[in-house]
């Protein structure tokens, strides 16, 4: 009887986890397909745009970029220079300093020659107390506000920033990203172009910064990072922006706006409550939010992704805080999926309810304990006696090929897009790691991954540290917010 | 074979035994035949005794139980030969002893019921076999083999397989295509762009516009000296460059510029991509036309100005009202597709131009039946500083839509308009919030005493918005600061008092 039941629940998984692969190799291709279709069209289009002759204009929407710093000391003055520097009319820059333990403010204070204001705001989110916004005596620095807390996380830094900022769009970026000079008229594009929906946020491409020149707050010579992990991750975000966003912003099912770099409508911000500062995953949180509210509503929306990489970061490269990064990645998207898992599979809220959500929560959220439990199964097949070796290889070797050619795709998206990677022998460099990445880093990303999920049925939080080397070999080193 | 059988038994009959009487009915060709062919069977056996019937009546040490009926014959022949002539073979069932024909009979059932298979026709059954499998062209990986072409689903998993590797394989050879494509050319720009730059540059400051009037197709040509002059790249990367030094240089320099274009036949070329189907290229022959001021172009622009395709009717748009005579923009006026915020900004760069040297018809705008149109006439009023039209705003105000009026009040703002003060305080006591907030604002540019009473009195009540109180707050101060002071001290809120100190910091005056 038992044999019998054991051998029904064998079957049982033995087909789960074929129509699984199956659909993994389908939506993948899906996804290729339609970020093809996506990227072309946003090439084309901006064949035909001199972003010079809009700059200046009068009638563009002005934007406020909110700026969390935590420990940022060492290198904050030369990124709010280079955030000042932006090529736009009517912008500001909000710096939040939350909480630094190191000498962040006083920093700020000295170099911008800042004093405390009285800013009346209203503080429509809960954040943290404010100990004080700061206004430049300088006009150059008219642009500048900066505002100091205490510390609460990013979220919290953020909200305070929003409840400061007095324009129509916020960006919300890490301050020691580096944008392209032209970052803001770009990602302003979608807000601005479309008529019949209310584009509600806009994601950017991000790049990868490590071991690539850095002149002025500008990345002027692209190299592909020395060490696998950064390889590794380089391939990982061409796979993300240039497949993945894509595709999702083709359909209009993106639910991940990356926290380092993304615009969204302060009004309907504000509506929804801000950023969620309970979260690890406050970005994808808070786009959830954002769609949820415009499905609930009834409006026309849209989440717009622009492919043009606008903003650079640095990644790690050592596997003790890229595993940490992962961590709470995973952490991120389960919370958020936890918290609003009555849109999944309901037909009120649109694609973002039956496409999207079930989406990440079966092939993201998922994915490595269903990975796991395929580990587990083939185990016992070989205990069975019911292993075979020859599907065995035979499926192993069809995913390789499948991930492979996938990240070649992103490769070869990258190529004909934007063909930053001129040095010779960067091209054979990345297929060396797309070549290495299924076999010796998937599996470390998949077992971070599982981390967790238990860290999360643990109940286990934070952010954890993140060490950085610095741009262009100069020693910067900054810790995320606890 | 079987005559032969028969006449070997009569031969060793009639030869090798010697009596007749040593043959007996049991003996019968019939009878061994049968018995031989059956074999053993497990209930049935035979005895070796006297021919009369009697059992055992041989002696003790003689007679003999058999199970198979050939060691039975081949014993009772070895007794008849040395000597005991009545031994005989009797059948026995289940220790009975049985005729032959119930022997018969016995085989019969038990072999119709799958009881009893003879092992002569087991024998036969295994030679047929064997002789089958003889004739297969045997292999040592028959196995593996056979279980690969007759899976199905492992022919399928093998053909995705195959399918993987062969699109990884021809990406690539894409890759590397595409690379060597890209590099090719740039590399064909980057040459073109250095053979047409010292010509241009030379017809550029080295001959006046006469001159170059003066000059045709070949003179030009020839100055280029080049054999790519027919080559579609190559006049791209012309009319880029010429484009180029267009947009950075002025008065002669654009008109030489454009006698190289015309003498050169690009405008032809330019011309020629607005008939394409593929929209890139109308969009692009629409650029290149505008830049270079091509005004016969006109008429080819006019049925793209209502193009579906986003970018050629943006730019089809931008390029009419930059190269067409007539600048009522009734043609704008007329769109059925709404005016996005960003064709609007691009828009408004070229009225601007157009604004210096005559008048635009904005009026046409605020006619339109489109509202975005409308909301860009209304900006455009703004932009322009349209004083003339501030009264057609006031009339357009009573049945405008919210867009419009909140344009229209940003607009009475900006060019100052006291004469509105009426209409302000309305929009001010109005129900919709936002008109309230901008009529406060507005309040603070254009209002007067009783202005100021109304704010002091609307800052009194209780339930104001924060954006509604420090736009009221910022105006009364701008109105009557004693007032301003005054409604703080009394009302005792703290809201007001961060107002009050935050309007009075003069690192805040415009945040």
């Amino acid at each position: 009887m038992y044999s019998l039941l054991f051998e029904l629940i064998v079957q049982v998984f033995g087909i789960f986890f074929l129509l699984y692969g199956f659909a993994v190799i389908m939506i993948y291709m899906t996804i290729t397909l339609l970020s093809g279709l996506e990227l072309r069209k946003q090439l084309k289009k901006n064949k035909f745009v001199d972003y010079k002759d809009v700059i200046t204009t009068p009638v563009g929407p002005g934007v406020s970029i909110l700026a969390p710093a935590y420990n940022e000391g060492k290198t904050i003055v030369q990124n709010v220079r280079s955030l000042l520097s932006l090529h736009y009319s009517k912008f500001e820059v909000i710096i939040i300093n939350d909480g630094s333990k190191d000498d962040s403010i006083d920093i700020l204070i000295k170099n911008f020659d800042l004093r405390k204001t009285d800013f009346a705001f209203e503080a429509s989110i809960e954040t943290q107390p404010i100990k004080g916004v700061y206004k430049s005596n300088n006009p150059s620095f008219g642009k500048l506000i900066v505002v100091d807390k205490e510390n609460g996380g990013k979220a919290d830094a953020l909200n305070a920033g929003i409840n400061i900022s007095g324009q129509e769009l916020i960006a919300c970026i890490d301050v020691d990203c580096i944008l392209a000079p032209d970052s803001i008229i770009r990602m302003l594009r979608p807000f601005l172009e479309e008529t019949n929906k209310k584009v509600i946020a806009v994601g950017g491409g991000i790049g990868i910064a490590n071991n690539c020149d850095i002149k002025d707050g500008t990345v002027i010579k692209y190299r592909v990072p020395d060490t696998i992990l950064g390889r590794f991750q380089v391939i990982e975000y061409f796979r993300s922006f240039l497949l993945g966003r894509m595709a999702w912003s083709r359909v209009n099912g993106l639910l991940l706006i990356s926290g380092a770099f993304g615009f969204f409508d302060k009004e309907l911000v504000l509506k929804v409550g801000g950023y969620f500062s309970k979260t690890v995953g406050e970005d994808m949180e808070l786009v959830v939010r954002m769609r949820r509210y415009m499905e609930e509503q009834n409006i026309p929306y849209k989440v717009a992704f622009v492919s043009d990489p606008l903003c650079w970061t640095e990644v790690p490269e050592s596997e003790e805080i890229l595993s940490r990064q992962r961590n709470r990645w995973m952490r991120g998207t389960i919370e958020t999926l936890q918290l609003h898992r009555s849109m999944q599979f309901n037909p009120k809220y649109g694609i973002t309810g039956m496409v999207s959500f079930p989406f990440w929560a079966m092939f993201e959220k998922n994915a490595p304990i269903i990975e796991f439990l395929g580990l587990i199964y083939t185990v016992t097949l070989i205990f069975m006696g019911e292993f075979s070796s020859v599907y065995f290889i035979s499926l192993f070797v069809l995913i390789y090929f499948f991930s492979v050619m996938l990240s070649s795709f992103s490769i070869l998206f990258e190529e004909l897009a934007f063909n930053r990677y001129r040095e010779k022998g960067d091209l054979l460099k990345l297929i060396i790691t797309v070549l290495k990445e299924p076999l010796f880093i998937h599996p470390k990303l998949m077992l971070w991954c599982m981390k967790g999920h238990w860290n999360f049925i643990k109940g286990i939080g934070g952010w954890g540290e993140m060490v950085r080397t610095g741009f262009n070999n100069t020693i910067k080193k900054g810790t995320a917010q606890s | 074979m079987i005559k032969k059988v028969c006449y070997f038994i009569v031969f060793l009959s009639l030869g090798l035994v010697n009596t007749s009487e040593a043959f007996q009915e049991k003996d019968s060709l019939v009878t061994t035949t049968f018995l031989k062919k059956v074999g053993r069977v497990e209930s049935m056996t035979f005895k070796v005794s006297k021919n009369d019937d009697q059992t055992n009546s041989l002696p003790g040490e003689v007679a003999k139980e058999f199970n198979d009926f050939n060691q039975a014959l081949s014993y009772r022949d070895s007794l008849l030969l040395t000597g005991f002539g009545d031994a005989a073979i009797k059948f026995y069932i289940f220790d009975e002893e049985k005729a032959f024909d119930g022997v018969k009979e016995y085989i019969s059932i038990i072999k119709t019921n799958d009881l009893f298979i003879p092992e002569t026709e087991i024998m036969e059954a295994k030679n047929e076999i064997l002789l089958a499998a003889n004739k297969l062209d045997f292999k040592a990986y028959y196995t593996l083999r056979s279980r690969i072409f007759n899976d199905i689903k492992f022919m399928i998993l093998m053909g995705i397989l195959t399918l993987f590797i062969i699109t990884f394989l021809v990406l690539l050879f894409f890759l590397t295509f595409v690379r060597s494509k890209n590099r090719n050319k740039a590399n064909r720009i980057k040459l073109y762009q250095s053979i047409v730059a010292d010509p241009l540059s030379n017809l550029l400051f080295t001959y006046e516009l006469e001159e170059i009037q003066a000059m045709d197709y070949q003179q030009i040509k020839g100055i280029f000296n080049t054999e790519y002059f027919e080559e579609s790249l190559f006049k791209d990367t012309l009319i880029k460059e010429i484009i180029y030094v267009n947009k950075n240089l002025k008065g002669d320099f654009k008109d030489k510029l454009k006698e190289i274009y015309l003498i050169l036949k690009l405008n032809n070329f330019s011309l020629k991509k607005l008939k394409s189907k593929n929209w890139e290229d109308q969009a692009s022959g629409i650029v290149e036309l505008h830049e270079m001021n091509i005004k016969e172009a006109v008429p080819q622009l006019t049925p793209l100005l209502q193009s579906k395709v986003f970018l050629v009717r943006t730019n089809a748009v931008r390029a009419y009202l930059h190269l067409s005579p007539s600048k009522d923009l009734k043609f704008l006026a007329d769109q059925d597709f709404p005016l996005s915020r960003w064709q609007q900004m691009s828009l408004y760069r070229v009225i601007k131009q157009i604004s210096k040297n005559e008048q635009v018809k904005v009026i046409n705008l605020l006619d339109s039946d489109n509202p975005s149109i409308r909301v860009f006439g209304i900006k455009l009023v703004r932009l322009l500083g349209r004083m003339d039209r501030i009264s057609e705003l006031s009339k357009m105000y009573p049945i405008a839509t919210l867009a419009e009026k909140v344009e229209i009040l940003i607009t009475f703002k900006s060019l100052n308009a006291f004469t509105e003060l009426d209409l302000t305080h309305r929009a001010f006591l109005g129900p919709e919030p936002k008109l309230s907030v901008l009529a406060a604002e507005l309040m603070g540019v254009i209002g007067d005493e009783s202005s100021a009473d109304l704010l002091f009195e609307k800052l009194k009540q209780k339930g104001n918005s924060f954006e509604l109180l420090k736009s009221m707050m910022v105006s009364l101060f701008s109105l009557d600061k004693q007032k301003f002071e005054t409604v703080v001290e009394q009302q005792d809120n703290e809201q007001l008092y961060k107002l009050r100190a935050h309007i009075k910091d003069s690192l805040l005056a415009y945040v």
